[in-house]
């Protein structure tokens, strides 16, 4: 079996977004969240946390969700955590550039919150 | 004898007639010869003009370069034109004897062929010319600034649609995600009274939402800011993947889709996401128009350099009376259907759009009470380069 | 045709460029803003060889200007530039930003007057290194592939069937131009013109 998905270290700077993707994950899908206003606050936690996934939005000011990864992954024990990214953007070919980054999937907001934790225990399993 | 006398009498009035200025210098620059024209332009008379050199007659006419042509010609043989565009002369020369009227002149400088001692002066009258083209140049300047104005203007459209779109957006997300947890029983379970109320709010958050995607798209679409990918398209795809994707819809309705594909697959030259938009649009239209139980067929067949897609349904029907105005924006059918089924009134205008921007188009024909056929004709593609791009483009996980 | 030898080219290049100094003198006053001019290359080539140069150094239309002259030697004087060069040349010297699509008629004319005082300075220049008084006629504006203008209204084969072809360079307002000084000259002509060559080579050594 799949190591278990408990710990999630969300990374978004809406306030609104996180408190509901918050009761979407806790409630609904019974993880552990921990919410982040910006990059730096995540790489401030992460150790502490001890997260076993990362969702990150994309669009933040200051760090956005690419290079707040990259720092991420320069710390010894997240160096291979998994990481999914979330975006309004749409074009292919900025998907594949998120992709390669290092993220094992990219999903699309605005999110449905009564699926994200489905979606999301569904993209863990497939990358075990 | 008579003879001599003729030709001189007759060059002399020849010259005296001749419609521009000619002036004869001699090699101390003095003038010898000043004809009528540029008697009657300059108010100077010949009597008052010979002898003397021309900065005598003209003191304030600032005749350095004319000065330096004068001597060139006389000195060394060279022929010189001069325009107002380079020098300003202020000879004063008039059209009219209230001088009210002044000539732009244009001046030339010549030695006289075979003889070194005489200077030739030629003044024609520009004016008019040169009127014209300053017009000409005021004209352009000006169309060309209102291109640029018209081309900010758009600009600034397109960038204001777009925040605008994002400030809408950003609020009815949240609004959208909270009432979906407040559904799903998340925060409590509700009464049915509580449901009810729920479900309405949430339903015209989504619609707001698509509004405001639509109206955003069709403002890209119409100004150009959104690139078409056109390649080679597979019909069969095409068609496999809309029916797929429409078939929750289908459920929801009780309406059942078909798919009638061609023996020999078919290729279109067009944006695969855009054609998508398109279909999706007249599959939920007809199936939202159709009866529950009935079904909708999808089919393409070949037309010389085009392939026709057509929607068919048997549902209620279009009148006639809507044929003209149904790809404006926000027609509706039946304004009750509209907010019944989350349509935002764009669809078809942003299809007629799309397939405009593909070279094709888009028309319907309908019996009131027996059903409607959609169609729309879409340049072929050669097989050569078919693009097996089956991607999925993102799952808009608000359902519509 | 007996060519020139590298030291009467060099003495030709280096009157022309003094006239070319003293042209660029007067159109810098003209529109009070610097103008450079100068003749990195200079040579004597027939009429056909002159046409491909040309041809081939400028792939378009040419517009220019063209004027007769006589004295010692006969011939006529063409300054060309391509059709687009001379656009941008005319609008910088009139300081217009109307990006009309060709020369309007009055730009013509402003070609016509830029052409008139280089090509004459050429001449003078050469008319001063003889001694001898070189007369010109009135430009007038030309326009076309080099083929038509280099064998415009020449009748005769033998006539004007030599060229004195040079490369001008000129950079006005942080633009740099290229154009072309073609003197038509005929093989008489041509024979008078090394002898004058000659003396004067002789006068100053």
């Amino acid at each position: 079996m799949s190591k278990p998905l408990n710990k999630i270290l969300y990374v978004e700077d809406e306030p609104d977004i996180q408190a509901i993707a918050q009761i979407a994950l806790e409630a609904v899908g019974g993880f552990t969240i921990k919410t982040c206003g910006s990059g730096d606050e995540a790489l401030q936690v992460i150790s502490d946390f001890a997260p076993d996934l990362v969702l990150l939005d994309v669009m933040m000011p200051g760090m956005d969700g690419s290079s707040t990864l990259k720092e991420i992954r320069k710390i010894p024990e997240f160096m291979t955590t998994p990481a999914i990214f979330m975006t309004a953007k749409v074009q292919p070919d900025e998907i594949e550039t998120l992709r390669s980054q290092g993220a094992i999937e990219v999903l699309s907001k605005p999110f449905d919150p009564m699926s994200l934790a489905e979606t999301i225990k569904a993209i863990w399993e497939a990358n075990m | 004898m008579a003879n001599n006398n003729f030709n001189t009498e007759i060059y002399e009035s020849v010259i005296a007639q001749i419609a521009h200025g000619i002036v004869l210098l001699d090699s101390n620059k003095q003038i010898q010869y000043w004809n009528r024209w540029i008697e009657q332009k300059s108010g100077i008379t010949k009597k008052e003009a010979t002898g003397k050199l021309l900065m005598e007659v003209y003191p304030n006419a600032n005749l350095q370069r004319i000065d330096q042509a004068i001597t060139d010609a006389l000195e060394k043989g060279h022929s010189s034109t001069l325009s107002q565009s380079f020098s300003n002369f202020k000879l004063d020369l008039y059209s009219n004897a209230k001088k009210s009227l002044p000539i732009i002149p244009q001046i030339y400088v010549s030695p006289l062929k075979d003889n070194d001692k005489l200077c030739l002066l030629q003044i024609t009258d520009v004016t008019a010319a040169v009127t014209k083209e300053r017009m000409l140049k005021s004209i352009a300047n000006e169309a060309q600034q209102g291109r640029q104005a018209a081309e900010n203007l758009s600009q600034l459209k397109s960038s204001f649609v777009a925040t605008v779109s994002h400030e809408l957006r950003t609020p009815l997300t949240s609004i959208i995600g909270s009432l979906g947890l407040i559904k799903g029983n998340v925060a409590g379970k509700l009464n049915s009274t509580q449901t009810k109320l729920i479900d309405l709010t949430h339903k015209n958050s989504e619609l707001l939402l698509n509004l405001i995607s639509d109206i955003l798209d069709l403002e890209k679409i119409e100004s150009g800011a959104i690139e078409f990918d056109f390649r080679s398209i597979s019909i069969t795809n095409l068609l496999k993947q809309a029916t797929s994707g429409i078939e929750g819809y289908g459920e929801q309705l009780n309406v059942n889709f078909k798919l009638q594909l061609p023996d020999e697959d078919l290729y279109v030259y067009g944006d695969y996401g855009k054609l998508m938009q398109v279909l999706n649009n007249l599959l939920s239209n007809a199936a939202k128009f159709s009866l529950p139980g009935q079904s909708v067929t999808i089919s393409a067949q070949t037309r010389n350099h085009y392939v026709r897609i057509g929607v068919e349904d048997h549902g209620q029907g279009i009148p006639e009376s809507f044929k003209a105005t149904i790809y404006d924006k926000f027609t509706q059918l039946d304004s009750r259907d509209n907010r019944n089924t989350n349509g935002t009134g764009l669809g078809l205008a942003i299809a007629k759009l799309i397939t405009d921007k593909h070279n094709g188009k888009i028309d319907f024909h309908s019996v009131v009470g027996k059903g409607t056929t959609f169609y729309i004709d879409i340049p072929a593609a050669s097989e050569l380069d078919v693009d097996n791009s089956n991607q999925q483009l993102n799952n808009h996980q608000f359902a519509g | 045709m007996k060519e020139l030898n590298e030291l009467q080219i060099d003495i030709l290049t280096e009157a022309f460029n003094l006239g070319m100094g003293s042209a660029a003198a007067s159109l810098s006053q003209i529109v009070r803003s610097e103008i450079l001019l100068s003749v990195p290359e200079l040579s004597f080539i027939d009429k056909a060889t002159a046409t491909k140069q040309l041809a081939k150094k400028t792939k378009s239309d040419l517009s220019g200007v063209s004027e007769d002259f006589n004295g010692p030697f006969n011939g006529k004087a063409l300054l060309l530039f391509p059709a687009d060069q001379s656009l941008i040349l005319v609008r910088l010297m009139l300081q217009d930003t109307v990006p009309l699509e060709s020369l309007t008629e009055f730009e013509e004319e402003a070609l016509n007057e830029i052409g008139n005082i280089i090509l004459n300075a050429g001449l003078s220049s050469l008319a001063d290194m003889f001694g001898q008084r070189i007369e010109t006629d009135l430009p007038t504006y030309t326009h076309g592939s080099s083929e038509d203008i280099i064998n415009a209204g020449t009748g005769d084969e033998a006539l004007h069937n030599i060229v004195l072809f040079l490369q001008i360079d000129f950079t006005i307002k942080d633009a740099d131009i290229c154009g072309y000084v073609i003197y038509l000259l005929d093989i008489e002509s041509m024979k008078d013109f090394t002898k004058l060559i000659d003396l004067y080579l002789a006068k100053i050594s």
